[in-house]
């Protein structure tokens, strides 16, 4: 493989770096390996690579601040947040800050392999209007669902949606089975990444 | 008297010798006047009383020994005296006041009785002289009083109680801490102070006090007037007369209904705190288990995942039957992760708590729980809260639980320093951002612990789980906020980022 192709990946647990490094190479990508934000951002890597994979948990300098540490150096080469906590603000933070996604831990590998796939691939196909899939699944939401999904996205808790909106708790918790089940997300988590990347994933 | 001396014989003395030693040598003066009020004797010690040598005042009118408006008077007193025999100091004696020579006056205690000498009536006077006794009694009055304005203005009550329980005196403190003023107790039985199921108390303490016994800060319950209850704490002691018997009681009560209330609600706290510890260790152990066995789980699946990818390259019975293992063994993994999943969702649940909060009044309560019933009262504490701090959408438990433990965190590194100061401050970063900063100035995190400061396990404290800083990392995480430790020349600081509630 090519430069086209480094994957450069940033994890502090060793075995879960070198354990991504062997699946990459498994499938006959070029990987680079860091255990620290600041040891990536230190080396050449930072200057071919083409795909990013951080951890957002990292001591010294975590997944986001490496982000904002990216952003201000000028480098927009796709970064993916990986995450041990499926938190929807934190989820939310990272994809604000410009990841085009973020995988909770612990992950099959097809769920990894997919996102790579769209984050490598030319920018046209994963941009909102472009996928028509989204823009149906998106009509397809009645007016109130739209309000609980854009209050979602924002990252409130079930209970502060609750008291925006003036409804029970309850009746969030439908809504929200509801704009998953037709969205067909499986957990908030993917529908955030969705509607921000305004890509069905599929 | 001595036995070898014969008894003088009065019945046939020389009177007028008897007389004269009598009134030369009596240390109160004596005067014998006429029926007209004129001087006929003055013995030796009127002329030290009123400052006038003997023959300067014989004959002259008794009246000049005394100030106006008795000076003018005087004949007048003696002529109704003759006229009505209306005596108001003949035979009966009282208080006066002398003049003497030079106009200044005096108190004297004067007795008069009334005779006859060569068939004339007279009356003789004696003098005594009260200036001592009285600036004696002033002192004594002045002493009282100030004993009484000290025992007024005591914040306790005091008080005395004879032994029916007849309260016989009541400060101003008494008045104060149970609603009753003097007037109104003064005569009563002090039982009206008592709830009802602790009369039987008074019975005691009056029973000890007749065998002499006191009572030494006792604490107990009465009742005010406007009914309420209030604590306090109760001395008594035994009165006794001059006599040794014993009169009465006196009482000192102190209300500590404060103090009280103060200890009661520190209590409270600590039981709030001991409970947001109990909560947040089970929820929170398991959600850094939960994130633990995710690193691990990771890795398997990557690993398998690898394996399977090499293998299925393989053209072979045996790695075909590896591939099937593989598959298997990687279903496991994921089922080990849906587990986890499942766990965290459910501790998730407790996103439901989130509450607009004021991060400086959670500071501020955090605080109190921090130092409630600790010794550490000499931590010199700087607090710094920005007045404009946007709200926060956040588990008011959960993140006052993280600033306790960097407090505490703090306090503890400070312990046996000689600097021990812990700066605490709240400010905006951008407008998204609120901050929170806990300094300190221990010896601050080294090297290989500041790495692996948040991790689960990771302590430098004897007697810790080291869970605390991985719980609140955990906590803020949940919050879409941050918690790191920052470069400081000393000590250590602490910091924890969390998203505004407007953030978007």
């Amino acid at each position: 493989m090519s430069d086209q192709n480094l994957i450069c990946l940033v994890d502090d647990d060793e075995s879960v770096r070198e354990s991504m490094r062997e699946l990459f190479e498994a499938k006959g990508f070029r990987v680079e390996d860091f255990r620290s934000a600041l040891h990536f951002l230190a080396g050449n890597a930072l200057q071919s690579c083409k795909c990013l994979i951080a951890d957002i948990r990292m001591p010294e300098m975590d997944g986001l601040a490496l982000q904002d540490e990216l952003n201000r150096r000028g480098y927009h080469f796709p970064v993916i947040i990986i995450t041990g906590h499926g938190d929807v603000p934190l989820a939310v933070r990272a994809m604000k800050a410009g990841a085009v996604d973020f995988i909770e831990k612990p992950f099959k590998q097809d769920v990894l392999m997919d996102a790579v796939s769209r984050a490598l691939a030319p920018p046209s196909s994963s941009r909102a209007s472009d996928d028509p899939k989204f823009a149906e699944r998106i009509a397809e939401l009645t007016d109130r669902e739209r309000e609980v999904l854009d209050l979602l996205i924002l990252g409130d808790a079930n209970k502060v949606i609750a008291q925006k909106l003036s409804i029970s708790f309850r009746t969030v918790e439908i809504h929200r089975a509801r704009i998953l089940s037709k969205m067909q997300a499986a957990s908030v988590a993917q529908l955030v990444r969705m509607v921000i990347t305004g890509n069905s994933g599929s | 008297m001595t036995p070898n001396r014969d008894p003088i014989d009065f019945s046939h003395a020389d009177h007028s010798g008897l007389f004269d030693i009598l009134a030369s040598t009596a240390v109160d003066g004596i005067i014998i006047i006429d029926s007209d009020g004129h001087i006929i004797f003055s013995n030796a010690a009127c002329e030290k009383l009123f400052q006038y040598p003997a023959q300067e005042i014989a004959g002259q009118n008794v009246s000049m020994l005394m100030p106006e408006p008795y000076r003018s008077e005087h004949d007048s007193y003696l002529d109704h005296y003759k006229t009505t025999g209306d005596a108001h100091i003949i035979g009966i004696g009282r208080e006066v006041t002398g003049r003497r020579k030079d106009g200044s006056t005096f108190p004297m205690y004067l007795s008069v009785g009334e005779g006859h000498l060569d068939r004339r009536r007279v009356f003789v006077g004696i003098v005594h002289d009260l200036t001592d006794f009285h600036a004696e009694a002033e002192s004594r009055r002045k002493s009282d009083q100030h004993l009484l304005a000290v025992l007024d203005s005591s914040e306790d009550a005091v008080l005395s109680k004879d032994l029916n329980g007849i309260v016989t005196s009541w400060n101003s403190g008494a008045a104060r801490i149970f609603g009753y003023s003097a007037d109104e107790m003064i005569g009563s039985s002090i039982s009206i102070l008592f709830p009802p199921d602790r009369l039987s108390e008074e019975e005691e303490i009056l029973r000890g006090i007749r065998a002499g016994k006191a009572v030494r800060q006792y604490e107990t319950t009465r009742r005010r007037k406007d009914g309420m209850e209030i604590s306090i704490s109760l001395s008594v002691s035994p009165i006794r007369d001059e006599n040794g018997q014993i009169v009465g009681a006196s009482k000192i009560a102190r209300d500590i209904t404060e103090q009280r209330r103060a200890e009661a609600q520190s209590a409270k706290l600590q039981e709030e705190l001991a409970h947001i510890d109990r909560v947040n260790v089970v929820s929170q152990l398991s959600s850094a288990l939960a994130h633990e066995l995710n690193q691990p789980l990771t890795a398997i699946m990557n690993y398998v995942g690898a394996a399977k990818l090499r293998v299925s390259a393989i053209e072979d019975s045996n790695a075909n039957r590896a591939e099937t293992l593989l598959d298997k063994t990687l279903e496991q993994a994921d089922r080990a992760g849906a587990i986890i999943k499942r766990l965290r969702a459910f501790l998730e649940k407790r996103e439901a708590d989130r509450t607009t909060q004021d991060l400086n009044a959670l500071v501020r309560e955090a605080l109190a729980i921090s130092f409630v019933g600790s010794a550490d009262d000499d931590v010199e504490l700087i607090v710094d809260l920005a007045s404009d701090l946007p709200a926060v959408e956040v588990d008011r438990v959960q993140i006052e639980q993280v600033i306790v433990n960097l407090v505490r965190n703090a306090v503890d590194a400070m312990r046996g320093g000689d600097e021990r100061k812990l700066s605490i401050s709240s400010y905006k970063v951008g407008t998204q951002n609120v901050e929170l900063s806990v300094s300190d100035t221990g010896p601050g995190v080294h090297g290989d612990v500041a790495a692996k400061l948040f991790e689960p396990f990771v302590t430098t404290k004897a007697s810790g789980m080291g869970i605390g800083l991985s719980i609140c990392r955990t906590m803020v995480e949940a919050h879409g906020g941050r918690i790191w430790l920052a470069p400081s020349e000393k000590g250590a600081v602490f910091k924890m980022q969390l998203p505004t509630r407007d953030n978007d």
